[in-house]
């Protein structure tokens, strides 16, 4: 068991023949994901890394099984990308693009409230479930099949826990991208996990800025029973250099590493104050 | 980006929205000329620079006699401002804006920004303007409306009913309210803007509403699509490092600590901030030079680092995924050949082939310690920056 993606996982590559889409399609083919087909406007009916390359996401559902979609479109044509996708409604939607305008994002998280559709990203690394499927841009090596459930809003804060937690290995780590406004949040990954039979453990770390953690925090309270260890990005930031008042309004003081320590704790949940203690706290809970 | 008050109002300008009638002075401008064609019997002189708490650092100053007002413009152009929200060094000066003052009988507060809770815009508004707005809305937060608006629909009448409710607004007034704020959603969306911020709107004496101050934000990652909004862009607000930075797309924020920090990945890099502050040390910089970097941009991240004269020690914390710590290690070689760094480098190579990295930085080069864990990183790297200082 894993979650969301296993090895039966059927992948598109939306914007596959650029730089970035080549390369990381390559990285998951030799780790043995299904990548079957790729979209790229005007170049449909060639062939790239010997994948069929079509001009549309729809032409491609005409010919091939397709269970998750991952986008490596510029960030300009990326919400588009993104809209292809849940039109079709293609299960789930991986976009690891950064820098997409937050204005582009606030139609596609209507859109998606009344599709079945799941997003991860955008500005994220991706999903892996280690030994089966890697969509995204994260290092396949540093993983090994275990039973430590990761959900992180941080690409390299991911590969940091993943390197603390390789005594155990993951089920799956999903990074959910530190946009703004992204698609699946904390609070869905921690659902998986706790319904998913190879999560022991669920290592949760986040960062400064939003709510998301305390609204985690809440959940957890009433819906997780696993045990999570977490870590907060952040804690020594100063605070932003800002204009204004509308911000510090509408997050009423809240976002702080410290709130979200208090939280999380007042959840039960076991915080370490630093990345280098992730792995002692992982490891004293499964012996 | 931030812009200036007086490039704020003349957007506000564009769409219809009233604001005072003002005039701007720039550097190099003839005051004698300047101040013979601004009519009136009272003026009010504003440090344009990109912060807010002004009044209180002394850069809102008034003018009641032509002379004075020739003194106040004198005494505020070209010299840097220091306010509660910039740092010790404060903002340069270059351009003021110089208004006749209205009569406030009230001031209100109104502003739009994309709110990352509700995945929406969100309107917020207070009969309780000026600037001690958060601390009301801490204190007494029902004195604060807010609405989303749903992009489908775009702003209809009942965000402006729901908004002016507290405002004790009367028909009229309403009416300008109404067309203030949907002008202002008009140009929120038409700029890419994260923030539109009138605070006050006044209800002057005539009963006019009048936009007094305006802040504004734009977009970074949407900029390419609004050249003029782009071109509004002042340098002389940034820090220059950061401005240095930010021309090698190296995400870089200066703090006052003494030990500099080179990271991929922006959580990473907030992380190491916190473990060299949890072993007691404090970080210089903020540094985040990208998920897969290279060589070549450590190489421009330690030339950033020699520009700030506060850093005694340099903690490199690179997390190999897709680019292997060895080529990693080779490029900071490479990177203390080119450049003329002096300080002490603690380096920590994880990740991808992170053993092949730590063995090529082993005993090459005097400056360089390379470590295996991250406690030990941040308390070599602070115990160097103790021992240079």
């Amino acid at each position: 068991m894993s979650v969301l993606i296993d090895e039966h996982t059927q992948i598109l590559c939306q914007g596959i023949t650029g730089s970035v889409g080549t390369f990381h399609t390559q990285q998951g083919l030799d780790y043995g994901s299904k990548i079957v087909a790729g979209v790229t406007p005007g170049k449909g009916g060639s062939t790239h890394l010997d994948l069929p390359v079509y001009n549309t996401v729809s032409e491609v559902m005409q010919n091939h099984e397709i269970d998750a979609t991952v986008i490596y479109v510029p960030a300009a044509f990326a919400a588009d990308a993104i809209l292809e996708a849940v039109e079709v409604e293609i299960p789930l939607i991986v976009c690891i693009t950064e820098g997409i305008p937050v204005q582009d994002m606030i139609p596609v998280s209507d859109i998606l409230k009344t599709s079945s559709s799941l997003l991860i990203g955008p500005n994220c690394p991706g999903i892996i479930t280690p030994d089966q499927c890697k969509i995204g841009i994260m290092p396949g090596s540093i993983h090994k099949a275990g039973n430590v459930g990761i959900v992180s809003r941080s690409g390299t804060l991911t590969y940091v826990a993943v390197d603390q937690t390789c005594d155990h290995g993951q089920s799956t780590c999903i990074g959910i991208g530190g946009d703004p406004i992204h698609g699946l949040d904390f609070i869905e990954c921690l659902t998986m996990f706790e319904h998913d039979r190879a999560t022991e453990v669920i290592v949760l770390v986040g960062e400064i800025g939003g709510t998301a953690e305390e609204e985690a925090a809440e959940f957890i309270q009433t819906a997780v029973n696993k045990p999570i260890v977490s870590y907060i990005a952040g804690a020594s930031a100063p605070p932003g250099k800002r204009m204004g008042h509308a911000g510090a309004i509408i997050s009423g003081g809240k976002g702080t590493a410290e709130d979200k320590y208090k939280a999380l704790e007042n959840a039960g949940v076991h915080t370490v104050r630093t990345l280098a203690g992730i792995s002692e706290a992982v490891n004293k809970i499964l012996t | 980006m931030y812009i200036h008050e007086y490039q704020s109002k003349r957007l506000l300008h564009t769409y219809e929205i009233p604001i005072p009638r003002s005039e701007v002075f720039t550097q190099g401008d003839s005051i004698e000329k300047f101040v013979a064609n601004f009519g009136g019997e009272s003026w009010i002189v504003k440090a344009q620079i990109h912060s807010g708490g002004r009044g209180k650092a002394g850069g809102i100053l008034w003018a009641h006699t032509k002379e004075e007002l020739k003194q106040q413009i004198d005494k505020l152009m070209g010299t840097t401002l220091v306010t509660k929200q910039t740092d010790a060094a404060g903002l340069p000066i270059n351009t003021l804006l110089v208004e006749k003052p209205a009569n406030i009988k009230h001031e209100i507060y109104l502003s739009l920004l994309v709110d990352r809770a509700s995945k929406k815009i969100t309107a917020i508004a207070s009969a309780e303007g000026g600037i001690n707005i958060e601390e009301i809305a801490e204190t007494s937060p029902e004195k604060i409306s807010s609405v989303n608006i749903h992009k489908t629909s775009g702003i209809q009448g009942y965000h402006c009913r729901l908004l002016a409710q507290n405002l004790n607004l009367n028909k009229a007034q309403f009416k300008q309210f109404s067309h203030i704020l949907k002008q202002m959603y008009t140009l929120f969306l038409d700029s890419d803007a994260s923030l539109i911020e009138i605070n006050p709107l006044i209800i002057s004496d005539d009963e006019s509403l009048l936009a007094l101050d305006a802040k504004m934000n734009f977009d970074d990652n949407a900029l390419f699509r609004h050249k003029k909004i782009a071109s509004l862009k002042d340098t002389s607000q940034e820090n220059p490092i950061e401005l240095k930075a930010k021309q090698h797309d190296l995400n870089y924020v200066k703090l006052d600590g003494s030990i500099g920090c080179i990271v991929n990945g922006a959580g990473l890099a907030m992380a190491t901030m916190d473990l060299i502050k949890h072993n007691g040390g404090e970080p210089a910089n903020f540094l985040d030079v990208g998920g897969n970097t290279t060589g070549q941009r450590v190489t421009q991240a330690f030339n950033l680092l020699i520009d700030d004269k506060s850093v005694r020690s340099i903690f490199v914390n690179i997390f190999g995924g897709i680019v292997r710590c060895d080529v990693i290690a080779e490029g900071i070689l490479q990177a203390l050949e080119e450049t003329e760094l002096t300080l002490p480098v603690v380096v920590l190579l994880q990740g991808t082939n992170s053993e092949q990295g730590k063995e090529i930085l082993k005993n090459k080069h005097k400056l360089i310690t390379a470590v295996s864990e991250l406690t030990e990183g941040a308390k070599l790297a602070i115990e160097k920056a103790g021992a240079q200082s």
